[in-house]
């Protein structure tokens, strides 16, 4: 490697972790969604904010990982020139990099999965994609896995994007067609990184990786920056009501897309409703049309939590009453208007208001556009909201059941989750200063920690859900209306499936608690090595057996003892 | 082997530059949404700056030449001149912009003079720089909220950006030695994340320039207009009790179709804006209601509507309590609130 590549490669890389953490930045600023409307306007029943959550996670960790490849090609450099390879800490980066990578595309997938867009096709994709390279390379090429493990992962990120940009139409997807683009290229880029390309060149001695990387994160910055919210892809979820008024305060049609009027009285109601809102309507224009002295048009009324939108056509005015407001939703608007006006001209001129059959077709085709809309809302909520559970007492022959929903704050499991991780890597780095372990096995056995954590995380998670969902379907059988509600004898109701499902929930919290156990566990290791390290007590404890105890109470063991089998 | 000091001082040099694309491309595109002057220079502003950290690094890392020199100056002078011709042009109105000129005077000698006159003559360029603070420092006591903040940060940064260029001049370095290169340039890196933070956060420059946009005043109460007064002509209305009334009733009725108990906070009709402030005190159970007509609909008018309304109850809040339905009072006793909708210099 020369001082030219040397140097374009380091300012290349200097270059992409800004540039990814200003993505994720950029991106973090907007996972709440700034409309214009109202600050008042929030919706949660969405997940966009987890989406923007995994982004985030994921363009931060790519640019942590970038730093330790730039300290990779800083040693390559120093080979390079003074023939002279510093074997460990070359080791101790790359594999380091290697995890901050790996850990960028799982926490994504992690995040981004927890929708429910997964459920089309995700599942087999994963199950196969991540078995694949365990059959190829077998068990104890174990960091040979994690260089490939990057292409699956890959996979399965863009598998998981590719959701997205079928949810979307015209503007948006040409937007997220460019992100696609990028995430290929970045994605390309990482593969580039890793030694997976080794026997056929050495792309480590060539700026390839950086212009690849610069290119996918333009392209992908770009293609967020050009996306207003991404609440844009199913405008007409925001809608409450539309209406469609002649010049002259006539109201030619109403649609409630939330609420129908149940009763004959509200639907008189209703319809007294509509035609004071068409007038004023009508009115409002024509007032501020005198005030500000101009021939203009309504366009925008917002309110703290609705906004009207105004769209006008030839001869009919639209207004969508909705609760933000989205660049989508005015042009749905007017070619909503153009479509009505071609279709009916003549019955809009020649007639009071719209024929019967005219109506039907129209609301037809609103309420159809409008359903379309909504499912795409429904593959992008998160899974726990699907299936809510609120807490009730039920009293059966005088013994009180609680139907409470079982939940585990997550912030207690991240903190859970940060104090392990920190406990672990002090014990790790502990004995790998005491040449216990070597790098590469204190970095597996930190890595295969983690996959444990995740594993009863993901089991605790799926228990808890069992758990609620069948409690919810029992209580939700016997048609509980009130809370306490006495039960008589003739109203259907299972002792067994009310038993099995606190079965499951005492299952639900075994993990958790197998979590705490670990925990103590760890303290208790990390207590011997220091213990063996610093305070040795003559006759009693040794280094040695403080070490050699710490390394049988953990699985570190059987992993050295692996690893030595191999050798 | 390159030294590590070098390659520190090319990465910051990069970082730089990387920052100063975006920032031109931030300003381009706000120019090409409002066709706003100040965001096209702007733009030009940071391509020159990136520019001349081309031919600094040049200068510094590759060949010493004396062109690179005069490049580098000049075009950093090219980016102030923009301000300059700014606060001419818009700050002073002046029909002939002389300072600008003087600015372009200085830009041919350093092209003509030779090297070590020029190298004397670029010290000007501090001049240059003294205006465009004037200029960042009148913006700021002219804006009121978030943009003031945020152009009070920008100022900060450029201060900070400018204590980095100063730092690694070639003059400062012979001094001082090579290291004031990377801590120079790793200031300038502090201060173009500042600068770029502020201009983001203000995210138009059509805010700076905010007095261009208001036209008229209105303040309700109880369906009744106190005081209209038209801000473009500078005098009250003329039927002023007309318009307010009218006024009055649109926002009534945009409070009753959505079943609403406040009064809408915004309407768009066509190229106007009507933005509207509910009061914070209560009246004989009514609020007072301001109504803004603006050109565009900008944050920091939000912000002088909120704090004329505020200025305006406490002011009358006597009368107010005791109102018997004459508008006299508020016209002539109102005068002083309308300053804050005048830019403070002019």
């Amino acid at each position: 490697m020369n001082d030219l590549i040397y140097i374009l490669k380091l300012c290349g890389e200097a270059v992409i972790v800004l540039l990814a953490i200003e993505i994720a930045f950029y991106l973090f600023a907007n996972r709440k969604d700034r409309f214009k409307g109202s600050k008042h306007l929030r919706n949660q029943t969405t997940g966009t904010t987890k989406i923007y959550a995994g982004f985030f996670l994921f363009f931060l960790l790519t640019a942590l990982g970038y730093v330790f490849y730039g300290v990779k090609v800083y040693f390559w450099y120093l080979y390079s020139t003074t023939g002279v390879l510093e074997a460990q800490a070359w080791s101790l980066v790359n594999n380091i990099g290697l995890l901050i990578f790996i850990y960028a595309f799982s926490s994504t997938i992690l995040v981004l999965s927890s929708l429910s867009i997964r459920q089309r096709t995700l599942r087999p994709v994963v199950i196969l994609l991540m078995a694949l390279p365990i059959l190829l390379w077998g068990p104890f090429w174990v960091f040979n896995i994690l260089d490939y493990l990057v292409i699956p992962l890959s996979i399965i990120f863009l598998v998981i994007f590719l959701n997205f940009i079928f949810i979307t139409e015209k503007k948006l997807r040409r937007n997220f067609y460019s992100i696609f683009l990028g995430f290929i290229l970045l994605l390309s880029g990482y593969i580039t990184s890793t030694h997976i390309l080794d026997p056929f060149i050495q792309l480590i001695e060539y700026p390839i990786t950086e212009g690849i990387m610069l290119i996918s994160l333009i392209l992908i910055g770009f293609g967020f920056i050009s996306i207003s919210s991404l609440k844009e892809a199913f405008p007409a979820a925001f809608i409450e009501e539309l209406y469609l008024i002649k010049g002259n305060g006539t109201i030619l049609l109403r649609l409630q897309f939330r609420a129908q009027p149940a009763s004959i009285s509200e639907d008189k109601q209703a319809q007294m409703d509509e035609e004071t809102f068409a007038s004023s309507i009508v009115g409002i224009e024509e007032v501020l049309r005198e005030i500000s002295s101009a021939q203009g048009l309504l366009k925008t009324v917002v309110h703290q939590s609705k906004i009207l939108i105004v769209e006008r056509a030839s001869q009919i005015m639209g207004v969508f009453l909705t609760r933000v407001e989205l660049g989508g939703l005015r042009s749905h608007l007017l070619n909503l208007l153009l479509e009505v006006e071609t279709h009916f001209l003549n019955e809009i001129q020649t007639q009071e208001t719209l024929a019967s059959s005219s109506r039907a077709i129209l609301i037809a085709k609103a309420v159809a556009w409008f359903k379309d809309d909504l499912s795409k809302v429904g593959d992008l909520t998160p899974k726990d909201i699907q299936k809510p559970v609120s807490g009730r007492l039920l009293k059966i022959n005088n013994v009180i059941f609680e139907k409470s929903p079982l939940r585990i704050s997550r912030y207690k499991f991240l903190s859970i989750y940060i104090t392990l991780i920190i406990i672990q890597a002090l014990v790790l780095l502990f004995e790998i200063q005491s040449s216990t372990i070597s790098i590469s096995q204190g970095l597996l056995g930190l890595l295969l920690f983690n996959g444990v954590f995740l594993v009863f995380y993901l089991i605790n998670k799926y228990l808890i859900r069992a758990y609620n969902s069948n409690v919810d379907a029992i209580f939700k059988n016997i048609k509980l209306q009130s809370e306490g509600m006495e039960l008589t004898k003739e109203q259907p109701f299972s002792y067994r499936a009310l038993f099995y499902a606190y079965l499951v929930g005492c299952l639900a919290i075994l993990p958790f608690t197998f979590i705490v156990c670990v925990i103590s566990l760890n303290l208790v290791v990390s207590f011997i090595i220091i213990a063996g390290k610093f305070l040795i007590f003559d006759g009693v404890l040794t280094a040695e057996f403080c070490v050699n105890l710490a390394k049988f109470l953990r699985v570190n063991l059987f992993l050295h003892e692996m690893s030595q089998n191999n050798k | 082997m390159i030294n590590e000091m070098i390659i520190l001082d090319i990465i910051c040099l990069v970082i730089v530059t990387v920052l100063l694309v975006e920032m031109a491309g931030l300003f381009l595109r706000q120019y090409l949404k409002s066709r706003e002057l100040l965001s096209l220079l702007l733009a030009i502003c940071s391509c020159a700056f990136c520019v001349s950290g081309i031919f600094y690094f040049l200068r510094f890392f590759v060949i010493g030449d004396p062109f690179f020199y005069r490049m580098e100056v000049v075009l950093r002078f090219i980016s102030f001149t923009t301000f300059v011709f700014m606060f001419e042009r818009k700050g002073r109105e002046r029909s002939f912009p002389f300072l600008t000129v003087l600015c372009g005077v200085c830009i041919l000698a350093l092209f003509i003079l030779p090297y070590d006159l020029a190298y004397f003559l670029g010290f000007t360029i501090y001049g240059a720089a003294l205006a465009v603070l004037w200029f960042l420092i009148r913006t700021y006591r002219n804006t009121d909220g978030r943009v003031r903040h945020n152009i009070g940060r920008a100022i900060m940064g450029g201060f900070v950006l400018g204590l980095g260029i100063g730092l690694s001049a070639d003059y400062v370095v012979q001094l001082g030695g090579q290291y004031l290169i990377a801590v120079g340039l790793i200031i300038q890196l502090i201060g173009m994340i500042l600068l770029g933070l502020s201009f983001y956060g203000i995210r138009t420059t059509d805010e700076f320039l905010w007095y261009s946009e208001v036209k008229d005043l209105f303040v309700i109460f109880n369906s009744i207009c106190l005081y209209a007064y038209s801000i473009e002509q500078d005098n009250n209305l003329k039927e002023a009790d007309l318009y307010g009334g009218g006024l009055a009733s649109v926002l009534f009725v945009a409070q009753s179709i959505v079943n609403s108990q406040e009064p809408p906070e915004h309407i768009v009709y066509q190229n106007l804006n009507f933005i509207v402030r509910l009061g914070k005190q209560q009246f004989s159970n009514n609020c007072l209601i301001a109504v803004l007509m603006v050109k565009k609909n900008l944050s920091i008018l939000h912000e002088k509507l909120e704090k004329f309304l505020n200025a305006f109850e406490d002011q009358f809040k006597d009368v107010l309590i005791h109102w018997t339905g004459d508008t006299e009072p508020f016209i002539k006793n109102s005068g002083n609130l309308n300053q804050i909708f005048q830019p403070r210099t002019r």
